[in-house]
C-alpha cells in the first residue's frame, strides 16, 4: 500500500514539474509567432529606414528603395519568405505536439524553428547585393536581435520539452546532437564541395578539365594534369624517403633503444608532430631551397623552389606520424611472437623485420596512408618552397600542386576561374576519400588477418 | 496525429497565400544626422566618422595603401583600413560584389571590366623597375633585350653582358598589375615563360636579392638594397625620368569605387589621399604623385 | 647483442648494416628536429624581447614592429574555437562511448569524424570562407575562423577525449549504478571526473593545433594587422594570426631586419608550441599515474 502512496505522490510531483516546464516551454513556443508580427527587422539604406516585421517579409513583394541615381523594387528572396513561414509554422507544430504529449517531435520541432532566422540571415545576403547594385553603399541591417532571440527560445522550448520526458532523456538528446555535429558538418562539407566543384567540371569537360596539360586562367585553359601529377610525386617522393626512415625510427624506439634514449626520442618526435607547418616551410625557404640551389651537381639546373624541396620537406612533416602509428602498431604484437623467432634461432634483428614488422603490417599501412592524407593535403609549407608555376612535374623544377593551386589563385579569381578552383578542391576531396576508403578497407582487413 | 497534420497544412497554405499578395515596403526617412551640412571644423567631423574601409586589389600598391591606412586612421580613430588582394585583376571584382569599397590597381582598367561603373582616381605614378641582384655586373639593358629574357630566347647572362650564367627569370602571377603592366610594355603578353611565378612584389624583390642570376619586374617603390634597378633603353630608373615620361616603364596607380556612391569613408579618404598630408605620405612611400 | 647460442652462429654481417640502418634513422630525425630548432631560435631569439611581444605593428612606421596583435588575435582565435568546440567534442564522445548502441548510427559518426580528421585544411579554408564569411555575411572576421576551426579541431577532440573516457574502469561505472545511481549522475559525477586529465590533454593538443593552423584561417580570418579595437568588436574584425604573420612577413621580407621578424615570430610559435606539448605530456602522465 505504502509503494503505491509513494508511486502516486511521485507521479504528482513529475506531473507538477512537468506542467510548469510545458506551460513555459508553450510560452516561448509563441514567441516567434509574436515576432511574426511584430516588427523586428531592420534596414537602413542610406538615409532610409525600413523597420520590417515577419508578416511584412511573407506578404510583400519587395522594398522600394532609392539610390543616388538609380531606384528599384528590391525583392524579397523567396527563401525568406519560406524560412518566416515555416519558422511560425514549426513552433505552433511544436506546441501542438507538446500539448499531444509527443515531447520527443516537439523538440525536434522547436530546435528546427529556431534555425530557420540563419536561412533568412542567408538569404538577406541577395537583398544586399541587389542594394549595392543600385549603388548604396551605406547598407545596414539589423536583425541580429530577433534571429537570436527566436533562436534562443526555440532551443530554450526544445530543451523544456525534452526535460519533461526526465533530465536523462534530456542529457541523451544533448549528447546526441552533439554527435550529429560531426556529421553534419561532413554532409555539409561534401554537398558544398560537390555543389561548387561540379558546375566548372561540367562547363569545361571532365576530360579537357583532368587531362588537359595546361592550367592559364588568362586564356580560359583549365586543365589540371600539371597539378595532379605534381601532387602525386610529391606525396610519392615524400613516401619514399619518410616511410623508411619513419619505420626504422619506430623500430628504434620500439625494440632495440636502450630505455634512457628511447625517453629522449620520443618526445623529440612528438615535437616534431606540433611544429606548425608554416614554419617547416619558412626553414625550408631558408635552408633547403638555397641548398639546392648552390648543391655542387645541380648548380644552373635550378632555382632550388623545386618538387625536391617540396619533396624533402613534406617527408620531414609526415616522419612524426608514421614513427608514431608504428611504434604503436609494433608495440602491440605480442611478445610471444618474438619469443617464438627467438627460440627458433634467429637473431633480434631478424626477428624484428621477419616477423614483427609483419605482423604489425596492417598498423604500419594505416599510418603509411595518414601520412599520405597529410602529404596531399599540405599547402602552406609547399607554397613557400616549389615555385608555383604549373608546370608538369620534374625533380628540380618549379610545380604546382593541386592544394597550392587553389590557395595562390583563390583570393582574386572570379567566374568561371573561380568555379575552376573549386573544382579543384572537387578534386582534391575525391583523391582524400579514396584514401579514407582504402584506410578503412585495409584496417578492416588487418584485422581479420589478425583473427584468422 | 492527423489533425495536427491537417491543421498545420491549413496553416502554411493560408500563409503562402498571403504572400501572393503584391504590396511593398516603403521606407521611411530616418532622422540620420543632416549629410548637407556646411563642412564642419575638421575635429568635430573626424570624431563623427565611423566604420570599416575596405581596400582591395593591387601588391604593389600594397605599402602606399597601408602607409596612407595608417596615417588615415591616425586622424579619424574611429575607422579601420583594411588592405587586401593579391592583385590588381581583384580589385573590379572586388568593388562589384561590395566586398570592397575601394579598390587599388596599379594599371588601367581594361574594356572587360567595365570602366563605365566606377569612379576612378589617380593617386600615384609607378615605375616598374627590372630588379637584379646588387652584385649583378649588368646595369643596363635594351627594351628588346628585356623582351627576349622574358620570353625565353636569351637564356643566358653573358648574351646580355653579364657573367655565364643561366638567367632565372622570375615574374608574378596573373592577375598582377605588375605583370600586366610589363607584359604590354614589353611585348611579352602571354609569351613570358617564367621560372617561379610569385604572389606580391615583396617577394620577387626577396628572390632577386638572393639569387645572384634572377632577374625580375617589380614596383619601383620597393626596390631596396638587396637589388637594383637596370637602365631600361639607357634610361635611369628614377623619379624625374618617370615625371619626364622618358623612363617608359610606368604605370598609373589608380583607386576604383562604385559610380555613384556617395559613401562617407570614401570622400573622406580621397580628400585625406588628394590633399597635402596624403601626397607627403604618398611621395615618402617612394612613389610619384601627378601633383608635382 | 651477440647471438650467444648454443649453436655458435654469428651475427649475420646483414644484421650489422640494419642494426647501423636502425640507429641512423632515429639519428635523422633527432637531427632533423633539433636543426630546425636550433635553426629558428639562434636566429629568432636575439630578437625577442618584451618590446616585440607588446607593441603594435606597423609596415611604414620602422619602429613599430611588434607582434601584440597578432598574439591577441592568435589568443581570441584559440579561446572562442575551445569555447565551441570542446563542449561539442566532450558530449559527442560521451554520447559515443555511453549512450551508443553498436549500430548504423554510432558507424555513421565514426565515419563521420574520420573523414572530417582527413579533410585537408585549404578544403576547411575554403568552405569557411564561402559558408561563413559569405553566405553567413561575417566577412573576413576571427568569428569566420573561429568556427571554420571548430571543423577542423572537432575530430582531435572527439577522438582523444574518447580514449580518457574509455580508460575510466567500468567497475567504477558499475559500483556507481549498483548503488542506485541515474546515468546522467554517474557520467557527471563519476566518468568524468576521472577521465578529466585526459579530457584536460585533449585541449592542451587541439590548442597546440590551432595555434600551428594558417592555411585555414588564411581566408577567413584574415591578414589584417591592426590592434583590436574593442574587446567583442574584434571577434567581427578581421585578424590574423602568428602563423599568417609568419607566412607573410617571409614572403615579403626583402630587407635582413624584415627577415629578423619572421624569424622572431618563428621563435615565439616554437616556444609556444613547445610549452603546450609539454603540458600536455604532464597531463597525460597524470592521467596514467591516477
Amino acid at each position: 500500500m505504502t509503494l503505491s502512496i509513494k508511486k502516486q505522490r511521485e507521479a504528482e510531483r513529475e506531473t507538477k514539474g512537468n506542467t510548469w516546464k510545458k506551460g513555459l516551454a508553450i510560452l516561448l513556443g509563441i514567441f516567434p509567432c509574436v515576432f511574426f508580427f511584430l516588427p523586428g527587422l531592420h534596414f537602413v539604406f542610406r538615409n532610409t529606414s525600413y523597420l520590417v516585421s515577419g508578416l511584412q517579409l511573407v506578404t510583400a513583394s519587395g522594398l522600394r528603395v532609392q539610390g543616388p541615381t538609380l531606384s528599384g523594387l528590391v525583392t524579397i528572396p523567396l527563401l525568406a519568405k519560406i524560412a518566416v513561414v515555416g519558422g511560425v509554422v514549426l513552433s505552433i507544430a511544436g506546441i501542438f505536439l507538446l500539448l499531444r504529449g509527443k515531447a520527443a517531435y516537439a523538440g525536434g520541432s522547436f530546435i528546427l524553428s529556431g534555425v530557420t532566422p540563419l536561412f533568412v540571415l542567408i538569404s538577406v545576403s541577395s537583398i544586399q547585393s541587389a542594394v549595392a547594385s543600385l549603388n548604396i553603399s551605406q547598407i545596414t541591417v539589423s536583425f541580429l536581435w530577433p534571429c537570436i532571440g527566436v533562436f534562443v527560445c526555440g532551443l530554450l522550448s526544445a530543451v523544456l520539452s525534452l526535460w519533461t520526458q526526465g533530465t536523462e532523456k534530456l542529457a541523451e538528446s544533448v549528447f546526441l546532437v552533439s554527435a550529429c555535429v560531426s556529421v553534419a558538418g561532413v554532409l555539409l562539407i561534401t554537398v558544398y564541395v560537390f555543389a561548387t566543384g561540379a558546375p566548372a567540371i561540367a562547363e569545361i569537360g571532365l576530360g579537357p578539365f583532368l587531362f588537359g596539360a595546361v592550367w592559364n586562367a588568362g586564356r580560359n585553359q583549365f586543365g589540371i594534369l600539371a597539378l595532379i601529377l605534381s601532387s602525386i610525386s610529391a606525396t610519392f617522393g615524400s613516401i619514399v624517403l619518410g616511410v623508411p626512415v619513419g619505420i626504422l625510427t619506430a623500430v628504434f624506439l620500439a625494440e632495440t633503444a636502450p630505455p634512457f634514449i628511447a625517453r629522449l626520442v620520443r618526445p623529440a618526435v612528438e615535437l616534431l608532430a606540433g611544429i606548425p607547418s608554416v614554419v617547416y616551410g619558412f626553414f625550408g625557404m631558408l635552408v633547403i631551397v638555397p641548398a639546392i640551389r648552390d648543391f655542387p651537381l645541380f648548380r644552373g639546373r635550378t632555382i632550388g623552389d623545386s618538387l625536391l624541396a617540396a619533396v624533402l620537406i613534406l617527408a620531414i612533416m609526415i616522419l612524426p606520424t608514421i614513427v608514431s602509428v608504428t611504434e604503436t602498431s609494433l608495440r602491440a604484437v605480442p611478445q610471444a611472437y618474438r619469443e617464438a623467432s627467438l627460440a627458433l634461432g634467429a637473431t633480434p634483428t631478424a626477428t624484428i623485420f621477419k616477423v614483427t614488422i609483419p605482423a604489425a603490417k596492417s598498423g604500419i599501412l594505416a599510418g603509411v596512408i595518414l601520412g599520405v592524407g597529410r602529404a596531399i593535403g599540405e599547402t602552406m609549407a609547399v607554397v613557400m618552397v616549389a615555385g608555383n608555376v604549373a608546370n608538369m612535374p620534374s625533380l628540380l623544377g618549379t610545380v604546382r600542386l593541386l592544394t597550392t593551386g587553389i590557395a595562390m589563385e583563390m583570393s582574386y579569381a572570379s567566374g568561371l576561374h573561380r568555379e575552376a578552383l573549386f573544382a579543384i578542391g572537387l578534386i582534391l576531396f575525391i583523391f582524400i576519400m579514396i584514401v579514407n576508403i582504402s584506410f578503412t578497407i585495409i584496417s578492416k582487413q588487418g584485422v581479420q588477418m589478425d583473427e584468422k | 496525429m492527423k489533425k495536427v497534420i491537417s491543421l498545420l497544412l491549413t496553416a502554411a497554405l493560408a500563409a503562402s497565400a498571403l504572400a501572393g499578395c503584391s504590396s511593398e515596403v516603403k521606407g521611411t526617412d530616418s532622422a540620420a544626422p543632416s549629410q548637407e551640412a556646411p563642412a564642419e571644423s575638421g575635429a568635430s567631423q573626424a570624431a563623427n566618422l565611423s566604420g570599416k574601409l575596405t581596400l582591395n586589389g593591387s601588391t604593389s600598391m600594397a605599402k602606399v595603401c597601408q602607409a596612407l591606412g595608417e596615417a588615415f586612421q591616425a586622424k579619424y580613430p574611429g575607422v579601420t583600413v583594411e588592405k587586401s588582394g593579391t592583385g590588381s585583376g581583384d580589385a573590379a571584382k572586388a568593388v562589384d560584389a561590395g566586398t570592397a569599397l575601394i579598390g587599388d590597381l596599379s594599371r588601367d582598367l581594361k574594356p572587360e571590366e567595365k570602366p563605365e561603373n566606377y569612379e576612378v582616381k589617380q593617386i600615384a605614378i609607378d615605375g616598374i623597375a627590372i630588379a637584379v641582384h646588387k652584385d649583378n655586373p649588368v646595369s643596363a639593358l635594351t627594351s628588346d633585350q628585356i623582351t627576349k629574357i622574358f620570353t625565353g630566347e636569351i637564356t643566358n647572362w653573358k648574351d646580355v653582358g653579364g657573367s655565364d650564367e643561366k638567367i632565372t627569370v622570375l615574374g608574378r602571377e596573373a592577375a598582377s598589375g605588375t605583370r600586366d603592366g610589363f607584359e604590354t610594355m614589353f611585348k611579352a603578353a602571354g609569351k613570358c615563360k617564367y621560372a617561379a611565378e610569385l604572389s606580391s612584389t615583396g617577394e620577387v624583390v626577396t628572390k632577386v636579392g638572393n639569387d645572384k642570376t634572377a632577374v625580375g619586374y617589380v614596383s619601383l617603390d620597393s626596390v631596396n638594397d638587396t637589388v637594383k634597378a637596370v637602365d631600361v633603353d639607357g634610361v635611369k630608373a628614377t623619379e624625374e625620368n618617370i615625371l619626364n615620361k622618358t623612363y617608359k616603364a610606368q604605370r598609373p596607380f589608380i583607386e576604383i569605387y562604385k559610380k555613384g556612391s556617395d559613401n562617407e569613408l570614401i570622400k573622406a579618404w580621397f580628400d585625406f589621399v588628394l590633399s597635402d598630408e596624403g601626397t607627403a605620405v604618398i611621395e615618402k612611400a617612394g612613389l610619384v604623385t601627378s601633383k608635382k | 647483442m651477440k647471438n650467444n647460442s648454443l649453436y655458435g652462429r654469428h651475427s649475420r654481417p646483414l644484421d650489422t648494416v640494419l642494426q647501423t640502418l636502425i640507429g641512423l634513422s632515429a639519428a635523422v630525425t633527432v637531427a632533423v628536429l633539433v636543426g630546425i630548432l636550433l635553426y629558428i631560435l639562434i636566429n629568432g631569439v636575439p630578437y625577442l624581447s618584451m618590446r616585440f611581444l607588446t607593441t603594435a605593428y606597423s609596415e611604414t612606421d620602422d619602429s613599430l614592429k611588434g607582434i601584440l596583435p597578432m598574439i591577441l588575435n592568435t589568443l581570441y582565435v584559440v579561446v572562442i574555437t575551445l569555447l565551441i568546440s570542446a563542449p561539442v567534442g566532450l558530449c559527442s564522445a560521451i554520447y559515443l562511448t555511453q549512450y551508443a548502441k553498436q549500430g548504423r548510427l554510432v558507424k555513421v559518426i565514426r565515419f563521420a569524424t574520420e573523414v572530417l580528421s582527413g579533410i585537408p585544411s585549404i578544403l576547411f579554408g575554403l568552405f569557411g570562407y564561402t559558408v561563413f564569411c559569405i553566405l553567413f555575411r561575417l566577412q573576413t572576421s576571427i568569428l569566420a575562423g573561429c568556427l571554420t576551426m571548430t571543423l577542423c579541431i572537432l575530430p582531435l577532440i572527439i577522438r582523444t577525449t574518447e580514449e580518457s573516457l574509455l580508460s575510466v574502469p567500468s567497475s567504477y561505472q558499475e559500483g556507481a549504478m549498483a548503488l542506485g545511481a541515474g546515468k546522467l549522475r554517474v557520467i557527471m559525477g563519476i566518468v568524468l571526473p576521472c577521465a578529466m586529465p585526459g579530457v584536460l590533454t585533449a585541449v592542451i593538443l587541439a590548442m597546440g593545433r590551432i595555434v600551428g593552423e594558417s592555411a585555414a584561417l588564411l581566408f577567413t580570418s584574415g591578414l589584417s594587422y591592426s590592434m583590436p579595437k574593442g574587446f567583442f568588436r574584434q571577434i567581427f574584425a578581421s585578424g590574423r594570426t602568428l602563423t599568417l604573420h609568419l607566412y607573410q612577413t617571409a614572403r615579403e621580407a626583402s630587407t635582413p631586419d624584415a627577415l629578423n621578424i619572421a624569424f622572431a615570430t618563428a621563435a615565439v610559435l616554437l616556444i609556444l608550441v613547445f610549452i603546450l606539448n609539454c603540458l600536455a605530456r604532464f597531463f597525460s602522465r597524470m592521467l596514467q599515474k591516477g
